[in-house]
Parts: C-alpha cells; sequence; structure tokens
C-alpha cells in the first residue's frame, strides 16, 4: 500500500515521458518535407527515469533556506540517423507513425497504471471507488 | 500538458504548410496548358522564434521552375511564331499528380498525429472527471 505514492510518481513521470515524445513526433512529421531536416527522438524513459531518480533534490525545511524551484525533467533527444533523402532529410513518416503508436500505448498504460493506484489508494482510506 | 498543446499546435502548422504545397500544385495543372506558365515550386523551412527552434514549419517564399518551357506546335495559335512553334508551360502533370500524392500522404500524416495528441489530452483530462 505505501508503494502506491511512488507508483503514482513513477506513473507520472512515464506519462510526461510519452507526451514529450509525442511532441517529438509531431515535429519530425511537420518536418518530413524540410529540406535538411534530421529526425529526432527521446531517450528511452528507462534510461531517463534511472538518472532522475538519482538526482537529488534540496529540501527546504526553515524559512530562511533558499527555495529551490525543482524544474521539470529536461528529455534529452538523440538523431535517429538513417537514410537521407537527396534534400537530407531524414524522416520515414511510416517509422514515425510506429512511434507515434508507441508512445500512444505508453500513455496509455501510465494513465491506467495512475488511475489504478488512486484507486487503491481511495479504497485503503475508506472512500469507495 | 502544455507538451501536448505544443504537440497539436506543430502539427497543424504541418497541416497548413501541406495544404500550401498543394495550393501550389493546384495552380500548376490548372496552368499546365497556359503558354509560357513556368510550374510554381516551394521549399520548407523551420520556424524559429527569437532564434529557438520551435518545431514548426512554414513554407518558404515562393519560387518560379527556371527549367526550359516546352515548345508546342500549333500553327493556328496566336501566339505561334513562323516555324508554327509557341512556348508551352514546363508542367509535367506526372510530377504534379506525383506530387500531390506525397502533400496529401504528409497532410494525413500530420492530421494522424493531432488527433492522438488531443485524444491523450482528452485521456489526460478523464483522470480530473473522477
Amino acid at each position: 500500500m505505501l508503494d502506491a505514492p511512488y507508483l503514482l510518481k513513477m506513473a507520472q513521470s512515464l506519462a510526461r515521458h510519452a507526451g514529450a515524445r509525442q511532441t517529438q513526433i509531431a515535429k519530425n512529421i511537420a518536418n518530413a518535407d524540410t529540406p535538411g531536416y534530421r529526425a529526432r527522438d527521446l531517450v528511452e524513459f528507462s534510461e531517463t527515469y534511472q538518472q532522475s531518480k538519482t538526482r537529488t533534490e534540496l529540501r527546504s525545511t526553515r524559512q530562511a533556506h533558499m527555495e529551490i524551484q525543482v524544474s521539470r525533467p529536461r528529455f534529452d533527444t538523440i538523431d535517429l540517423g538513417g537514410q537521407a533523402s537527396p534534400n537530407g532529410n531524414t524522416v520515414a513518416i511510416e517509422a514515425e507513425m510506429v512511434r507515434g503508436t508507441d508512445a500512444k500505448s505508453s500513455h496509455d498504460l501510465a494513465l491506467s497504471v495512475y488511475k489504478s493506484s488512486l484507486d487503491i489508494l481511495r479504497t485503503s482510506l475508506g472512500k469507495g471507488r | 500538458m502544455d507538451g501536448l498543446h505544443q504537440s497539436k499546435g506543430i502539427s497543424a502548422s504541418g497541416m497548413q504548410a501541406q495544404a500550401a504545397r498543394l495550393r501550389f500544385i493546384t495552380e500548376n495543372i490548372a496552368n499546365a496548358d497556359t503558354p509560357g506558365y513556368r510550374r510554381k515550386i516551394t521549399s520548407f523551412e523551420t520556424v524559429l522564434d527569437q532564434g529557438r527552434v520551435t518545431g514548426q514549419v512554414r513554407s518558404g517564399p515562393v519560387e518560379l521552375d527556371q527549367s526550359e518551357l516546352a515548345r508546342v506546335y500549333e500553327p493556328a495559335h496566336p501566339l505561334a511564331d513562323e516555324s508554327g512553334y509557341h512556348t508551352g508551360s514546363n508542367v509535367s502533370l506526372i510530377v504534379e499528380i506525383a506530387d500531390a500524392r506525397e502533400a496529401q500522404r504528409s497532410y494525413e500524416a500530420n492530421l494522424r498525429m493531432f488527433d492522438q495528441a488531443r485524444k491523450m489530452r482528452s485521456s489526460l483530462l478523464e483522470l480530473l472527471r473522477r
């Protein structure tokens, strides 16, 4: 039961990652005919999440402590490479569509996990579903 | 949350650019038999916001294809010279149709991404409705 907040946080990170990935894919597809554009993708969630877990956050325990705004995690992107068309563009629409479906299903997964964790929390609080 | 909103803007810019491209293709096809017409071409470019890449796209300035105009043999035409030829357009219908297909395909891909961003956002909002 105590795992629930941790799970919620993890699901939140996955949803955020999937959203950012979707944005990157939309960029690739919008620029599918831009000369010289190179397709990019986000670093895998498993790697990003490991990194963000090891990062220590500063706590403010007194009023005099400076408040540190915890910035939202930045998602690094990598160049996908691949065959460039004569105008130097490396976007393959079919591959992008597949990635888009991937991003959508991870987003759905994250939201489902979030929802059911929330249900468990609610049930344990006696609020019912 | 605002990431998905940004995503919709990017897809919309892609659709706009493809629609502009499709418009030039239609103009070319309509003028395929206009004497002296040069086909219009446009190149896409990324949109910068204060020097920062936004990921959006737009169609660049229109250029005229400088390739040679076709010579059409039509002695009865008012523009025909002594030998019976006049200059036609440099529009190749096959190229235009192929280009139109590609524009349509890219447009649909953008539309799909737009729809997907919309669905992801609405499923996110679904969490609030509980």
